[in-house]
């Protein structure tokens, strides 16, 4: 007997087709899992739920409610319950308290009566004090759950708030306000405020993310506990799959917006199609690579650029580790790994979009301003970012000449280079950017930055929401602007074995930090290790 | 053939104030569209320029005041962004609530230094056009309303051309639809904001010196300008300038007609006004050209 | 492939700051304070211990000024002019504020030095009512301290910040912002001052109609934030300064001008009496008595929503973001409209008192350009707390007479005055955003409790935690 009930959801994104025909189930009791690379539209499908999006076809249903007609905050009040993934809003929350925080997950619209508050009459005043004895009870249930979680040693050093020591419990800092909670707290927290009204259905939004490794296992722990404790479904979006295949009764596989595969975790894991979404299609032994890989590494050349030891934080989740590496002329570099590995954090960092809060960046032997677009573009830094950041009601000229501004090249020269890479784009001139299909919205992104000549070319996942056919002339086309232009390239990409095939060097992140690099020759061939390197058992 | 005339020389004239109201409003919305800030001090500041000429008159011809004034106003534009505004929009904090805040006080500022440099006794203002009456095509007219209309347009036609066929004006539309996305094409996003800001200040201090002669000088002379010139970019859709021209030239006219009905004589021309603003609110919320929003909250 | 080794990953430790010599100034004033007020805890209470209390606290609160404006970075040109500001501002207004909020500060100093520091809305019900309790018992023995030029200006500090709170609920708790004020006030002013006087035939007594006129406000309320809140907050501030300027003319208008008092240049309330049981009462304390009672009352009742209940958690949710309320479960439009209603309810109260206290109300009693007072002494004064308001409001009854004085001593004084209130604006906003009273507070109370203020926080990993160690399990060496 389902609960949740979602038939035939799409919905169009800017011309994408962000989720097609997608039904899935969750059934009273059972944890879902929703897994999926990057722009398989997980979280769409959540949002969706929430109210947030309105979709253009489909059906959500919840316990005999059509979800479709309800408002979000309807959505609460009859039992869905929500974490989110960005939890930077607790910084901006004036005067919230961690007990109030709790409180607030207990709001029902139709017990707030305004006289009695005010008066602070006895219905208020009892109500008030359930509420308090409630969220207690609560941040309580979490604190006896750490009896089964990793030894409080690892806590020690981990502390709830940000500059202090010790590890008290949610329940010792109850009055302190929530922007001082390190982040792992602050996922608890939010967790504690979604379970408070005693849902029937969690829905979770990436609940791993940004945690170290010890508390994404205690993560896990918590979240069947609470599964045994308080007999609630959940659907839990998760890139983590160890996490997700350990604590779901059933996996859900999402891919570019649709449901390509449903079952058990131990299914699902050897299904061949999900372990290539993953890792990559494409086959890792094409003749003659081997001899395109030269030794460009020799001492005699200089990097064109190079990072020291480089920190990232996004309010207070860190997401890179002290990372350090170098990037030399003329060569496909691709950075690998999960999501939430840091993967676009360092390509924002190395662009200026995002500032690093320590370290270096040295393009060309001079240092580069932290933070600065402006001053990357200038010293010929171009980044094309995730999803293509095109101006949607400009004519692709007009993009196109936008591209050539900051530069030295004449719009004319810019545009005979941009059609020699993608002639499509001749037919197209006039049309508005947002009416073109994705495929030709990434050509135009990747043209737009390629046109004044740049030094150094960062792609950020180019691939995504592309279809096959496309995807391979596309990564063509990158090698030849590689071989052409003499630029460097930095690419990351989900589709693992595509870059290795096509790269001259690898760097493999995992939870911020840079922890292998190399040519790559060993890993062709060897799904096993990539595995391992990924996180994918 | 009476009631014609005057019925079309109340409409004229409700045009002529439309286009500086409308005026007004494509300032808001401009800078609304590139800097997602709504600047309330616009109309003191433009009041805080006529008196400006003013004091440059009493040592200078028309034409030369004039000419400094607008340039002064450019400049004092970008100073503001480069001194106040740009701490602002760089925070990037959540909501746009203390930028507006901020513009609140610069309005409190601008309205008494303009009352301290010129006291609040009301003080004429030499008009280039003259007070006489031409005939347009057989209907008398007032030359006053006609350069009013011509010059704003004219103004509003320039405003569009640079937004249209140059280089800045491209830039601009890149801020305004991703702004991030233009500082990775290497736009220098906080300099084309001090412009932006300086367009916009010159551009109000211009309709402001348009409508001095007819309102006269007093630090309160824009006060109705400002809520009309709201009003008009609700009508319009606040993020389309088009919009706000026309929802301009809607108000004035309306208001005009209004004034000159019996019963609602001068003051309760505002309440016809007021009325107009909650009937767009409820029927048409995005206004004529707004658009939808496509969030629920 | 190579495999990085692990101590490559360690970051800065960030939990090593440096302390200035403000800071340090600072934190030993405040133990100073704090070891009198833990002493006072346990409830011996010695004169010298309540004075130490009071003395502490008014104390801590010049030091946390002097901390602010002393904390300077002396080798940091971009702050040069910040540093400057601070010097050039910070000692004329630690003076004004010493002087203007003493009242206060004893008062509550004595208590919280007998009751211990802790968070104001942590007090347990019995502990609330010890507070408030002096307070009031205070402010109603006023007629006897207090000659009736005094009691007139009190009342009038509570009629504006009356008025205040209401826009801080809206503003500083919503985040919303309304030029409405103006409006409002005159509205339920003529209103109260028609039921009192029985202009329209139905005559009642005083209380009744201030507080019909507050209903009436409500309703306007209701009828302008619906259309304007459910669009974009933007359109409310243009609705409510719409509001604030029709209302003025409407009142002026030929249709409205013989019940407005247009041509009298106001409208008189009838004498009021005082009723019988109440005996040789002046009637300038029976005044005093009907604004200063229902303003305790008013005060109570938005300090219970604001720190006791749902709907002041929801407010500040909502402040916060839009769409993770709604997701909370929180109905945003109808509590936005909630949250103006109340402002306008406030401000319907403020205006009855006002013609109480003035017996007198014309069509330019109030304007647009009082609207804008009433949001600069909300923002200055400290949005989202009623300290800080009641701070606003002090300052809106007191600013005539700060602006009569530059009036006086300089030929348009009076305007350069009032170009300094914005100008404080301005600087409140960009320095100091949660109003003068709030960041005192603010820096006091983490100074004292230890925790951080406020801000990007940023968290160093545990410096002698390795997680690489556990990856490094997974991977096989190369």
């Amino acid at each position: 007997m389902s609960e949740l009930k979602v038939r035939s959801l799409s919905i169009d994104f800017g011309g994408v087709r962000a989720l097609n025909d997608v039904s899935l189930d969750v059934p009273k009791g059972a944890f879902v899992g929703l897994m999926g690379p990057n722009g398989a539209g997980k979280t769409t499908v959540i949002n969706c739920i929430s109210r947030i999006y309105k979709p253009v076809a489909g059906q959500i249903e919840f316990g005999g409610e059509n979800v479709l007609s309800l408002s979000s905050d309807q959505v609460k009040q009859i039992g869905i319950s929500r974490t989110f993934q960005d939890l930077n809003f607790y910084n901006l929350m004036p005067s919230m308290s961690v007990l109030d925080y709790v409180m607030l997950g207990q709001f029902d619209p139709k017990k707030n009566r305004f006289l009695p508050n005010g008066l602070q009459l006895r219905s208020a005043k009892n109500y008030e004090r359930d509420l308090k004895r409630n969220a207690r009870k609560i941040l309580d249930f979490f604190r006896q759950a750490r009896e089964f979680l990793e030894p409080p040693q690892a806590e020690r050093n981990y502390p709830i708030l940000m500059g202090r020591g010790g590890a008290p419990d949610l329940l010792d800092v109850e009055r302190s306000p929530i922007q001082i909670l390190s982040f792992a707290w602050r996922r608890r927290l939010d967790l504690a405020r979604a379970l408070i009204s005693n849902p029937k259905l969690l829905l979770l939004d990436e609940p791993a993310q940004g945690l170290p490794p010890f508390e994404i296992d205690n993560l896990g722990k918590i979240l069947k506990l609470i599964q045994k404790e308080f007999g609630v479904s959940a659907l839990i979006v998760e890139h983590n799959v160890d996490t997700l295949m350990k604590i779901s009764d059933h996996i859900v596989v999402m891919s570019s917006g649709e449901v390509i595969a449903k079952g058990l975790p131990d299914e699902v894991s050897k299904n061949q199609q999900v372990v290539d979404i993953y890792l990559g299609s494409g086959s890792t032994s094409k003749p003659g690579n081997e001899s395109r890989k030269s030794n460009v590494r020799s001492r005699d050349v200089q990097p064109v650029l190079e990072l020291k030891n480089i920190d990232m934080f996004y309010g207070s989740a860190q997401a890179l580790f002290s990372v350090s590496l170098k990037i030399f002329p003329n060569e496909i570099s691709s950075v690998l790994g999960t999501n939430g590995s840091g993967k676009s954090s360092l390509l924002k960092a190395i662009s200026g979009l995002e500032k690093p809060a320590f370290g270096e960046i040295v393009l060309d032997g001079e240092p580069l301003p932290l933070g600065w677009p402006e001053a990357a573009v200038a010293r010929g830094l171009q980044y094309v970012p995730q999803g293509r950041m095109i101006f949607p009601e400009l004519t692709v000229l007009e993009n196109l000449r936008i591209g050539v501004l900051s530069t030295k090249v004449s719009l004319k020269e810019g545009l005979e280079k941009v059609f020699h890479y993608f002639p499509t784009l001749k037919t197209h001139l006039k049309s508005q950017a947002a009416s073109l299909s994705g495929g030709l919205q990434q050509m135009l992104a990747i043209g737009q930055a390629i046109m004044g000549s740049p030094e150094v070319l960062l792609l950020d996942e180019p691939s995504l929401g592309l279809a096959p056919q496309l995807i391979e002339s596309l990564f063509e086309v990158i090698q030849n602007i590689k071989n052409d232009e003499k630029c460097a390239i930095v690419l990351v990409e989900q589709n693992a074995k595509k870059a290795i095939e096509m790269s001259d060097y690898i760097f493999i992140f995992n939870s911020g930090m840079l922890i292998a690099e190399g040519t790559g020759a060993q890993l062709r061939g060897d799904d096993e290790t990539l595995k391992k390197y990924l996180g994918f058992h | 053939m009476d009631t014609f005339n005057y019925y079309f020389a109340l409409v004229f004239d409700g045009v002529a104030y439309g286009c500086i109201y409308g005026l007004f409003a494509l300032t808001f919305v401009a800078l609304f569209r590139a800097n997602k800030i709504f600047n309330f001090a616009q109309t003191e500041v433009a009041t805080l320029g006529v008196v400006l000429m003013l004091l440059l008159l009493k040592h200078m011809s028309f034409w030369s005041a004039m000419i400094l004034t607008i340039l002064a106003s450019f400049a004092f534009g970008v100073l503001l962004h480069v001194t106040i505004m740009r701490f602002l929009t760089e925070r990037r904090r959540g909501s746009h609530l203390s930028e507006t805040i901020v513009t609140i006080g610069l309005f409190v500022i601008f309205n008494n230094i303009s009352s301290y440099l010129i006291g609040d006794e009301t003080q004429p203002f030499p008009s280039p056009f003259g007070s006489d009456v031409l005939s347009l095509f057989g209907v008398p007219v007032s030359k006053q309303s006609l350069g009013i209309i011509v010059a704003s347009l004219l103004m509003t036609g320039c405003i569009f051309l640079v937004f249209r066929f140059t280089k800045l004006g491209l830039k601009f539309e890149a801020i305004a639809e991703n702004a991030d996305a233009a500082r990775l094409r290497g736009i220098r996003v906080s300099n084309l904001l001090a412009v932006a800001w300086g367009i916009t200040i010159m551009a109000g201090v211009f309709a402001a010196l348009l409508i001095a002669p007819i309102q006269y000088v007093s630090p309160a002379m824009l006060i109705s300008f400002f809520s009309y010139s709201l009003i008009a970019v609700v009508i319009g859709g606040l993020e389309s300038p088009l919009g706000a021209i026309v929802g301009g030239i809607i108000v004035g006219v309306v208001d005009n007609l209004a004034a000159n009905v019996s019963f609602i004589g001068s003051e309760l021309r505002f309440l016809v006004i007021f009325a107009l603003l909650l009937l767009v609110l409820l029927v048409r919320p995005r206004g004529l050209w707004g658009r939808a929003e496509a969030r629920r909250v | 492939m190579t495999e990085i080794e692990p101590e490559k990953h360690k970051s800065k430790d960030l939990s090593k700051r440096r302390v200035g010599i403000g800071q340090r100034a600072a934190i030993y004033w405040d133990y100073v304070g704090k070891t009198a007020t833990q002493t006072a805890d346990q409830g011996i209470l010695t004169l010298a211990q309540i004075f130490g209390a009071v003395a502490s606290k008014v104390v801590a609160l010049f030091a946390g000024l002097m901390a602010w404006s002393i904390d300077i970075d002396f080798f940091s040109i971009r702050k040069l002019p910040v540093n400057f500001l601070k010097m050039i501002v910070a000692i004329p207004l630690a003076s004004l504020i010493f002087i203007s909020s003493f009242f206060l500060v004893i008062v509550g100093g004595t208590l919280s030095g007998i009751l211990g520091f802790r968070n104001f809305g942590e007090y347990s019900a019995k502990e609330q009512f010890l507070i408030w309790f002096p307070v009031f018992a205070l402010l109603l023995a006023m007629p006897l301290l207090l000659s009736e030029y005094s009691l007139y200006r009190l009342s009038l500090v509570a009629t504006y910040s009356i008025a205040v709170i209401g826009l801080d609920m809206l503003f500083g708790q919503c985040g919303i912002i309304s030029l409405g004020q103006g409006g409002f006030l005159m509205t339920s002013g003529y209103m109260t001052i028609w039921l009192v006087n029985g202009t329209f035939g139905l005559k009642l007594p005083i209380l009744i109609a201030i507080s019909v006129g507050a209903l009436l406000n409500g309703f306007v309320g209701l009828a302008l934030g619906l259309p304007a809140l459910r669009v974009k907050d933007h359109y409310l501030v243009i609705v409510s300064l719409a509001l604030s300027i029709v209302i003025p003319k409407v009142f002026r208008s030929p249709l409205m001008a013989p019940y407005s008092g247009m041509k009298e240049g106001g409208l008189y309330i009838s004498t009021l009496e005082v009723p019988s049981f109440l005996g040789k009462m002046p009637p300038y304390v029976w005044k005093y008595l009907i604004v200063i009672v229902p303003a305790m009352l008013l005060v109570v009742i938005a300090y219970n929503i604001i720190h006791h209940s749902q709907i002041g958690r929801a407010f500040r949710t909502l402040k916060c973001d839009r769409e993770i309320s709604s997701i909370i479960g929180i109905p945003v439009v109808r509590y936005k409209l909630f949250a103006f209603m109340l402002s306008a309810i406030y401000a319907g109260f403020a205006g009855g008192f006002f013609v109480i206290l003035n017996e007198f109300m014309s069509p330019d009693s109030f304007n647009a350009y009082s609207s804008v007072d009433y949001l600069v002494a909300t923002a200055i004064g400290g949005p989202g707390s009623i300290l800080g308001s009641i701070f606003g409001g002090t300052f809106l009854a007191f600013q005539p007479d700060l602006t009569k004085l530059a009036s006086d001593h300089m030929s348009g004084g009076k305007s350069l005055a009032q170009a300094v209130y914005g100008a404080l604006l301005v600087i409140t906003v960009l320095f100091a955003p949660r109003g003068i009273v709030g960041e005192l507070t603010g820096r006091l109370k983490s100074k004292l409790t230890g925790l951080p203020r406020r801000g990007n926080f940023q968290m160093a990993p545990p410096p002698d935690y390795d997680w690489l160690n556990e990856k490094k399990q997974h991977f096989e060496m190369n």
